[in-house]
């Protein structure tokens, strides 16, 4: 800028066209590139910042185990309803070996709703 | 009571260690987007001021009259001014552009007895502060740019990329 100044007040047109003007370019360039990493900076800040949010939020509903319930004795398995577990007859496991006496009750541990197989 | 279960109460201990880190990650990608968009300001202004100079190039043509040009030389003067305004942006009480050294204006201008800028001194350093944004992540710079160790100065002028837009 202050080469094109100089050459501006000097008269110094020729200057202008074979020097300043392509310094000017490469200075545009230069500005293009890092106005671009800018822009690439900023869209991994957004990205890296949603993951964070995201992971956050997990980690603050969902990631906690989930809270032990205890066996209700008078919880009888006719009245659990839809809800109620029943291991396939081919594959049940023996209640003594166990759970026993629950292995129909809905307030046994998620675990083992989940893997009645175990 | 945490001895009750010690492995869900290690699992709990475990998860408010991470969201603390995770909140401190949050806090570094708000500090770096704010910074960020600061730099891309500064970064833009410069750019339309090295549009305008790119226009004043190309009209300053052998058929402008003496007149004409000094009035085109006027007008970079102011131009050249205003870059060093946008270089000197501060965000919260520091240089954007100083590296690591943020209490002092980064650049500064050399003016003569007329008022024309005659030299432009940088005066930072080349170092880039950084700031970690997640795990397992490298740290990133708190600029859009100087990942090949130019420095702040770099945006402005680049020797490696004939950038001189400020400083001879």
């Amino acid at each position: 800028l202050i080469a094109l100044r100089n050459d501006l007040q000097a008269g110094n047109t020729a200057a202008i066209a074979a020097t300043d003007h392509p310094a000017l370019a490469k200075d545009e360039d230069n500005f293009l590139f890092h106005i671009s990493a800018n822009g690439t900076l900023q869209a991994q800040l957004t990205a890296t910042n949603n993951l964070a949010a995201q992971h956050g939020n997990r980690s603050r509903w969902t990631n906690f185990p989930e809270p032990r319930r205890r066996h209700r004795p008078d919880h009888h398995p006719a009245k659990a309803g839809a809800n109620r577990f029943t291991p396939p007859p081919s594959r049940a496991v023996p209640q003594s070996s166990i759970f026993p006496s629950s292995t129909t009750c809905i307030d046994k541990p998620r675990a083992m709703q989940e893997a009645p197989y175990l | 009571l945490p001895e009750d279960d010690p492995a869900a109460m290690q699992r709990v201990l475990n998860l408010q260690a991470e969201s603390l880190s995770n909140t401190q990650y949050q806090n570094n990608i708000a500090a770096l987007q704010n910074k960020a968009t600061s730099t891309y300001g500064a970064i833009n202004g410069l750019k339309t001021i090295s549009d305008r100079a790119g226009e004043i190039a190309t009209l300053a043509d052998g058929t402008k009259s003496p007149q004409d040009l000094a009035a085109y030389a006027t007008e970079v003067n102011g131009l050249i001014q205003q870059a060093v305004q946008l270089a000197n942006t501060k965000y919260q009480g520091d240089y954007i552009l100083a590296g690591t050294t943020t209490g002092a204006a980064p650049f500064v201008a050399t003016t003569d007895s007329s008022g024309n800028v005659t030299a432009v001194t940088y005066q930072g350093n080349t170092s880039v502060a950084q700031s970690e944004i997640a795990q397992m992540s490298p740290p990133r710079p708190d600029l859009g740019a100087n990942t090949t160790g130019s420095g702040p100065r770099g945006l402005i002028t680049d020797s490696r990329y004939g950038a001189d837009f400020l400083i001879i």
